[in-house]
């Protein structure tokens, strides 16, 4: 990977995270946590970063930055296939929802307490049938976008996780849950197809 | 019906049979939850028609041999002649008919299984009888036809065939229509959706039929034994004079309250209250009974712990805890941190509400209220958190999370209730109302409003609000005092944190571990959680300061914490 992946990962990472932490930035990336923290201090000094009480975050000059590159990086790459791959995610991201909220609330509209586990272990097997589907996208992201191949591993993590019995990777905000995992992606490949999420919101694929 | 008192005519021995008589313990998934029932009121003397069941393991059978294999009839036709010495009637016969309701014994009603049908062993020949007998030809045809059309759409679908008017086939074809529904692709399709696919069978229950429409004195019902709604310790229900349960259950005719029923007929309310202690009494918990009066005689046919709101958890738990009928570890045990949270949620006061003027109206998608001033973006939220901000966007992205961490609500202009707005905030555990409308929200940027996240409104200004103080309402501080002499978390609220010193151990959960050991006092949001929670007791935390005591008290207890 040339120094300009590097540089636009980390960058792009924690534009589609809002919040970005040494250490979330290694559970996802899989770079050491050391060069992520001399990384973060090299993008505060070009001012793309600041540090604030939750995290690192992206000034408005680091989105910038973030955007030109995306944009550049989308000239080298195969535009029509990537385009195909967002429609096929698009297609998963019904079922994804609505599996995300029965992991939430039972048919009544009443919070799932979790007491209920065949109810659980229900929501947990429609979300191993989904990552079928979501496995072979990000799969043939990867190859077609090597800067995104992250994604295929954290979703993969995440349903591990799941699966061992850890309910909070199904949809918990902040940690690598599958929903976490899944929007990031969902922003990224609006991103590398040159969409912006208002656009695709009020298409009905992006809310 | 004129039985004889449970357990006087013992049923013969049968393989593939069970009498539901009271005499021996049956399991549950040998007869199936409503036989079960119908055998627990009888072993405790109470007055249940009598009945008797197909197994699940005759199900096996019958679905083995591909139909109802004659030694199965053979014992359907004895346990019919059971029920014929225990009613002193006769299947089929003109003078005394005996009529019997066909039910299945799923654990739950599932889609596409065949569930119930009423006066079996009616033919034109009975009916006339049945009109003799009563005096009221009306109530004769009523029954007749009431089966006809039941018998017709649920065991007869193509509609072709007449209702047979010999009483064995119709019973044969019920019980058979009863296990042929087992395997329709409605319940299987539905099994499999359940993870209920290790269940083996259905039961068939073959049962006296008691004549809620009988006359004037006939009628039935529902009863709670407690207000499952309010948690009050009355009885609560309500009754149909004159009519089968069906047609309370199907809503053609609305029921009274259950204290017309002291007024009618005062002796068997007395009886009904009676027995439904006596069966709480024995349950352990609060009952959901179903009754029918025939001629001014109770009659119980169905009993089984009832459903509850928060509220009335609490109160239930308190109240069998005081009676000693339950242990205080039992009474903790049920209720849980999640019913604890929603008692204790915020709500509007009602005459501000009144008086309110909402500024927009979505989908509501995470419960609570909160006031504060509109801005517009994430960066917005987190500049001026201090103040108490709400985050309204178009739509909300991943990188939007840092704003939705700082606002007290989030709105949004488009999306539903599974949108990314939605999930987060329900995880964050933060009032959320999306799907405003288009250009509906970045108008009242700076603007004070209020959020009611279960309601989906928003309001203009501050309202105010009124909440359950955990130190006033009775069953909860009973609930936090029997909790704290077994948690072994100490738990305190908000404001004990600057005497403690107690330290922030924020919100990102990946680092909660490591930042809670050694640690003496902590509160932050991941805190307001069970995970939460469960996560400090493990670390070995002593005092946790929490927004409310009673949901952590609970999610710290040996039996739900560990250890």
């Amino acid at each position: 990977m040339n120094e300009l992946m590097n540089e636009l990962g980390l960058l792009q990472l924690a534009r589609v995270k809002g919040l970005l932490s040494a250490e979330a930035a290694n559970t996802a990336l899989g770079v050491d946590v050391e060069t992520i923290r001399r990384a973060f201090e090299q993008f505060r000094a070009k001012g793309w970063l600041d540090y604030t009480a939750r995290g690192w975050r992206l000034t408005p000059a680091g989105r910038q930055a973030a955007s030109t590159m995306v944009a550049e990086e989308r000239t080298t790459l195969d535009a029509a296939g990537l385009r195909a791959l967002y429609e096929e995610f698009c297609g998963a991201n019904a079922e994804l929802k609505a599996t995300m909220t029965a992991w939430q609330l039972r048919a009544d509209g009443t919070p799932n307490d979790h007491s209920d586990k065949i109810y659980d272990q229900t929501v947990t097997t429609r979300l191993s049938l989904l990552h079928a589907s979501a496995d072979s996208i990000a799969e043939r992201l990867a190859q077609a976008a090597p800067r995104l191949a992250h994604y295929r591993r954290r979703l993969a993590n995440a349903l591990d996780k799941v699966r061992q019995g850890e309910g909070a990777y199904v949809a918990r905000a902040v940690i690598d849950s599958y929903h976490t995992v899944w929007f990031e992606l969902h922003e990224d490949l609006m991103a590398i197809n040159g969409l912006t999420r208002a656009a695709e919101a009020q298409a009905g694929r992006a809310q | 019906v004129n039985a004889a008192p449970a357990g006087t005519s013992i049923a013969p021995p049968l393989r593939w049979i069970s009498s539901l008589d009271g005499t021996q313990t049956l399991s549950r998934e040998l007869v199936g939850g409503k036989a079960w029932s119908i055998n627990w009121m009888r072993s405790l003397g109470l007055p249940v028609p009598p009945a008797v069941t197909l197994t699940t393991e005759a199900y096996v059978r019958a679905a083995a041999a591909g139909g109802l294999p004659e030694e199965l009839w053979k014992e359907v036709v004895a346990a019919m002649g059971y029920l014929e010495d225990v009613t002193g009637r006769r299947f089929g016969s003109n003078s005394t008919p005996l009529l019997v309701s066909v039910r299945s014994g799923a654990a739950q009603s599932m889609p596409g299984m065949m569930d119930t049908i009423l006066n079996l062993g009616n033919t034109a020949q009975t009916c006339e009888s049945l009109a003799a007998q009563t005096g009221d030809p009306e109530f004769a045809n009523r029954t007749l036809s009431m089966f006809q059309e039941q018998y017709r759409r649920l065991v007869m679908p193509d509609g072709a065939a007449e209702v047979p008017d010999d009483v064995w086939r119709q019973l044969r074809g019920a019980v058979e229509a009863v296990f042929a529904s087992w395997n329709s692709p409605r319940a299987k399709t539905y099994r499999q959706h359940h993870g209920l696919n290790d269940l083996a069978g259905t039961s068939v229950t073959i049962q006296a039929m008691v004549f809620g429409n009988y006359d004037e004195n006939s009628g039935s019902g529902v009863l709670f034994t407690r207000n499952p709604s309010t948690g009050d310790p009355q009885p609560f229900g309500q009754w149909l004079r004159g009519s089968q349960g069906e047609e309370v259950v199907s809503g053609r005719k609305s029921p009274s309250s259950i204290s017309t029923l002291r007024e009618a007929m005062p002796a068997v309310y007395a009886e009904l209250v009676k027995t439904g202690e006596l069966l709480e009494l024995h349950a352990r918990d609060i009952q959901d009974i179903e009754f029918t009066i025939e001629r001014g005689r109770l009659w119980m046919l169905q009993a089984r712990s009832a459903k509850r709101s928060a509220r009335a958890a609490a109160e239930f738990a308190v109240q069998l805890g005081h009676e000693g009928m339950i242990g205080i570890d039992e009474a903790l045990r049920r209720v849980t941190p999640d019913h604890a949270r929603q008692i204790l949620r915020p709500r509007l006061d009602l005459r501000a509400l009144q008086a309110a003027e909402i500024l927009a109206t979505g989908e509501p998608a995470s419960p609570g209220i909160a006031s504060g001033i509109v801005v517009i973006s994430a960066d917005d939220a987190v500049e001026r958190e201090a103040i108490g901000v709400i985050l309204a966007r178009p739509t909300t992205s991943p990188e939007d999370i840092h704003g939705m961490l700082a606002a007290r609500a989030v709105i949004t202009e488009v999306g539903g209730a599974a949108s990314h707005a939605a999930v987060v905030s329900r995880e964050l555990g933060c009032p959320c109302v999306v799907g405003c409308g288009e250009d509906s929200l970045m108008r009242l940027e700076g603007q004070e409003i209020t959020v009611d996240g279960a309601s989906g409104h928003v309001y203009r200004g501050r309202l105010s609000v009124a909440c359950v103080n955990e130190g006033e309402d009775p069953a909860i501080r009973t609930l936090i005092q029997w909790a704290e002499a077994t948690s072994p978390l100490t738990v305190r609220p908000l404001a004990a944190i600057d005497a403690l010193g107690a330290s922030d151990v924020g919100v990102l959960d990946a680092e909660l571990d490591s930042r809670l050991l050694g640690i003496r006092s902590a509160y932050g949001q991941a805190l307001e959680s069970d995970e939460g929670i469960v996560r400090a007791v493990r670390a070995g935390v002593p005092v946790v300061c929490v927004r409310h005591r009673l949901p952590a008290l609970l999610a710290a207890l040996p039996s739900r914490a560990g250890g």
